[in-house]
């Protein structure tokens, strides 16, 4: 047990001491700036557990610091032995060591006085600069109000005021940008770039979505889906234009061209025009159905039938013509080929219209005239009947003869044979009546013979009816598909005969329009397969009423457009009168 | 009626462990549930064009994040609010941290991977600058303060600059009896040498040519012509000297660990009022030109 009488030393103001006693006992005694300290130094630069007294094996007692060193007499050491006298300094305090006044009471005197009083303010030390990032000139308010004003400013008022006030807009007017760019999300589709940086031609109503009347200010003719009102109303209800044509998705974003745009409704359209009679659709590749193939009756009518229907599948154009003979491989006969034959090819009759897209309607004159060729005297090879009216062709071949007979030869025929002999003789009334008699009776016989047996009823259905002669409707089909878009241009890598298989068809009734599985040898739905096109709905058909690949509608079937309606031969018209 | 006994969880579970393990992961599990909930909303969704912030998912998406971005900001204001009856800031700041994390997740899907020179794409990296500024403010929250800790040992910042006044006026008085050039080796330590600065200084809590550093060559090449007390002297000088540079040293490690601990903040919260600032512009603008 140690036993110490604590002397605390202050001194007044003429530096006279006093001191202020107390025992403190214990097997030893702790100095430091801890609460628990036998003999607390109440001053920050003293450590917890600055230094202890203690009795070592040979009963002397030491003081060892315990943090830091001590500075006995002006040196430092690590421990020095508690002996009277001693003076120790510890940090701002010097501990002084006297001897015992009352051995029964304590073992010895310790002195303590602060010697080194804190200084009055911590602020007087200069070496204490600036210690925390605010001290050193960081600031949190200022980039904050300064970046939040200038955002909001720019990005948010400044535009508001330029779409709003006339007068910002007029300010703004020739600078190299407008205030609301910013906004832009992204890049518009080309057709709408050109008036693009006026974003009040579309977003003429602030906090309004984009109007469908805007859209149709410019985009006057476009339809709807389907035809009957009642149906687009049930199936798209309000629908907005924008809500598929969502604009700044790129120069080609505007169009949408995924397959669920129609799979949506068509993979159970029922539901959505109850009255239907489509079939379900999901994909190209999976259940679609046959094609209908769009069959002109007699009158002109189109009927769409299905090519799996393939009894009621027959062309009825009233033109005869076997694809077979013209397809010979020998050629076929021809009177102005060198050696009297020619090779034909399908492009000698199928020629691109300038779309590319479908082909020129079919005719006489172009393509079969070189052939088949209308001359009705074989003595005067130049002279041909008009193609198209048996009635004009009836009244050539009278004036023809009538005028041969009268002894008038016409200026084209330069060939003098008995024919022309005969005529020579007399122009009295009933000779005139004569001749005229010979000529109808000659113009008949050459008129059965051409139209009924030589030339026309080589291609046409010819009859005969209250003696004139009847020739039958010709309506060549063009136009098969018009529910879909089918562009020739597309497919130029494949021969003709890829699809379309003539060479053996020995009748015009015979459709060489390629069916469904035909076109899937080289197109996919919509998943990828292995060498084959990728192709959605859209690849083949429109949405809208009106688009060019919604392709044609029984209202806009036009008859001589080649591109929208069905070809009927130009003469057919007439003739069915 | 009867009393009802009640434990309060809150005061008898031991809260130990950072801000990151709070309630046992709670945020995190919240914040991994809402991001996957998020991409696979984004996997599973067919958007009608393509995935961007005007489809349903995007306008939801769009909702989610700025709900949480106005949320994440209300931390800056609660954390001011010290009478806050349920002040509860580890849980506050654990939920600050891993919904913000979430927040990339959300906002990017919400962008569906549109950017462009624009005010929306303003919006979305000064939220990315924000968040990154947060990571490097979670890596100084877990690593500093043992640090900070661990250099003080017992010392506050104060003792040590009293501890090194101290020091100061019992080298003055050794120096007193030694060659002049030592005296003022000792007085230039004194008065030059400067703990913390400006912000590099600050942040490498370093000073060139630190004037203690200087003295401390100074008294050892000093002391090598000295003999008999004057080398004793010269000794002690450098010892005091030594305990003066340590504790130099300590301190301005104080200063660059508090410094590299707050710094970050000085991003994250200006972009954060930054990004309010977008977000609305972002927004307002979307739907003015709807």
């Amino acid at each position: 047990m140690i036993r110490c009488l604590l002397a605390i030393v202050t001194r007044n103001k003429r530096g006279e001491p006093s001191s202020e006693q107390r025992l403190v006992t214990g097997t030893e005694l702790r100095l430091g700036r801890g609460a628990e300290s036998k003999i607390h130094l109440n001053d920050p630069r003293v450590a917890l557990n600055a230094a202890v007294i203690k009795a070592a094996e040979d009963g002397r007692l030491y003081l060892e610091a315990l943090s830091g060193n001590l500075n006995v007499d002006g040196k430092f050491e690590k421990t020095t032995k508690v002996k009277p006298g001693v003076r120790i300094g510890l940090g701002p305090y010097e501990v002084a060591i006297e001897p015992s006044k009352n051995q029964n009471e304590h073992d010895f005197i310790l002195n303590l006085e602060l010697v080194e009083p804190l200084p009055e303010s911590l602020k007087e030390e200069g070496q204490r600069a600036r210690v925390t990032l605010s001290a050193a000139g960081l600031s949190k308010r200022w980039p904050a109000l300064i970046m939040f004003f200038v955002i909001l400013g720019g990005f948010l008022v400044w535009p508001i005021l330029h779409a709003t006030q006339p007068g910002v807009k007029t300010a703004a007017k020739n600078l190299s940008f407008a205030p609301d760019e910013s906004w832009d999300p992204g890049k518009l589709a080309h057709p709408h770039q050109g008036f693009g940086k006026d974003c009040a031609k579309c977003h003429d109503q602030p906090f309004v979505q984009v109007r469908d009347s805007t859209c149709e200010s410019c985009h006057k003719t476009i339809g709807g889906h389907v035809e009957t009102k009642t149906v687009q109303k049930a199936a798209f209800g309000e629908a907005r234009c924008a809500e598929c044509h969502r604009d700044h998705k790129g120069p080609l974003g505007l169009i949408r061209t995924d397959t669920r745009l129609c799979t949506d409704c068509h993979s159970n359209v029922k539901a959505h025009a109850p009255s239907t009679s489509m079939v379900n659709i999901r994909d190209f590749a999976t259940d679609h159905p046959h094609f209908k193939l769009a069959l002109l009756d007699q009158t002109g009518k189109a009927t769409r039938i299905l090519q799996s229907e393939k009894a009621r599948l027959k062309e009825k154009s009233g033109l005869k013509f076997p694809h077979d003979a013209h397809l010979d491989k020998k050629g076929v006969k021809s009177p102005t080929a060198p050696n009297g034959r020619v090779v034909l090819e399908c492009k000698n009759c199928h020629t691109p219209d300038a779309a590319g897209v479908r082909f020129e309607p079919i005719k006489m004159d172009k393509h079969c005239a070189d052939c088949h060729r209308l001359e009705f005297e074989p003595a005067v090879t130049t002279r041909t009947v008009p193609h198209g009216d048996p009635k004009l062709a009836m009244t050539t071949l009278r004036e023809f003869y009538a005028s041969i007979a009268l002894g008038e030869t016409p200026i084209d025929v330069t060939t003098v044979d008995g024919l022309l002999r005969r005529t020579n003789e007399s122009k009295s009334e009933v000779a005139r009546k004569k001749a005229m008699e010979w000529a109808n009776q000659k113009a008949d016989k050459i008129a059965a013979d051409l139209i009924e047996d030589r030339s026309c009823a080589t291609c046409h259905t010819v009859s005969k009816q209250a003696g004139e002669y009847q020739i039958a409707p010709v309506r060549i089909t063009n136009y098969w598909m018009v529910k879909a878009k089918f562009e020739h241009f597309a497919h130029k890598t494949a021969k003709c005969v890829d699809c379309h298989e003539v060479e053996k068809s020995k009748t015009s009734e015979d459709i060489a329009i390629p069916d469904i599985d035909s076109c899937r040898t080289c197109h996919a739905g919509q998943e990828p397969a292995k060498n084959k096109v990728t192709s959605t709905c859209e690849s083949c058909h429109g949405f809208h009423l009106g688009s060019p690949k919604r392709g044609a509608t029984a209202a806009n079937q036009v008859e001589g457009d080649p591109h929208r309606g069905i070809q009927v031969a130009a003469h057919a018209g007439r003739a069915a009168k | 009626m009867t009393p009802v006994m009640r434990f309060d969880h809150h005061h008898t579970r031991m809260r130990h462990g950072t801000f990151l393990e709070y309630k046992k992961f709670r945020y995190l599990k919240l914040a991994t549930l809402v991001s996957v909930a998020s991409i696979a909303a984004y996997v599973f969704h067919k958007p009608p064009v393509t995935p961007y912030g005007g489809t349903w998912l995007g306008y939801t998406l769009g909702t989610i994040g700025a709900l949480l971005i106005l949320m994440l900001l209300w931390f800056g204001v609660r954390k001011r609010q010290y009478s806050a009856a349920d002040a509860n800031l580890q849980g506050w700041l654990s939920a600050h941290v891993y919904l913000g994390v979430s927040l990339i997740i959300i906002a990017t899907l919400h962008t569906g991977f549109e950017v462009g020179w624009n005010v929306h794409t303003l919006a979305y990296v000064l939220m990315l600058g924000v968040i990154f500024s947060g990571f490097y403010g979670i890596y100084s929250y877990v690593r500093f303060p043992s640090m900070i800790t661990g250099n003080m040992a017992e010392d506050s910042f104060d003792s040590i600059m009293l501890k090194i006044s101290t020091l100061d006026s019992e080298a003055r008085k050794i120096a007193m009896r030694l060659p002049d050039h030592l005296v003022l080796a000792v007085q230039a330590a004194a008065q030059g040498t400067i703990i913390g600065g400006g912000l590099f200084t600050q942040v490498t809590g370093r000073q060139r040519n630190c004037p203690t550093t200087a003295a401390l060559t100074i008294i050892q090449k000093g002391g090598a012509d000295l003999k008999g007390d004057a080398a004793k002297h010269n000794h002690e000088l450098y010892s005091v000297m030594l305990q003066r540079k340590r504790l130099v040293d300590r301190a301005r490690a104080d200063i660059s660990y508090r410094a590299r601990m707050s710094i970050w903040l000085f991003f994250h919260v200006p972009l954060s009022i930054a990004l309010l600032a977008a977000l609305a512009a972002h927004i307002v603008s979307v739907f003015f030109y709807w």
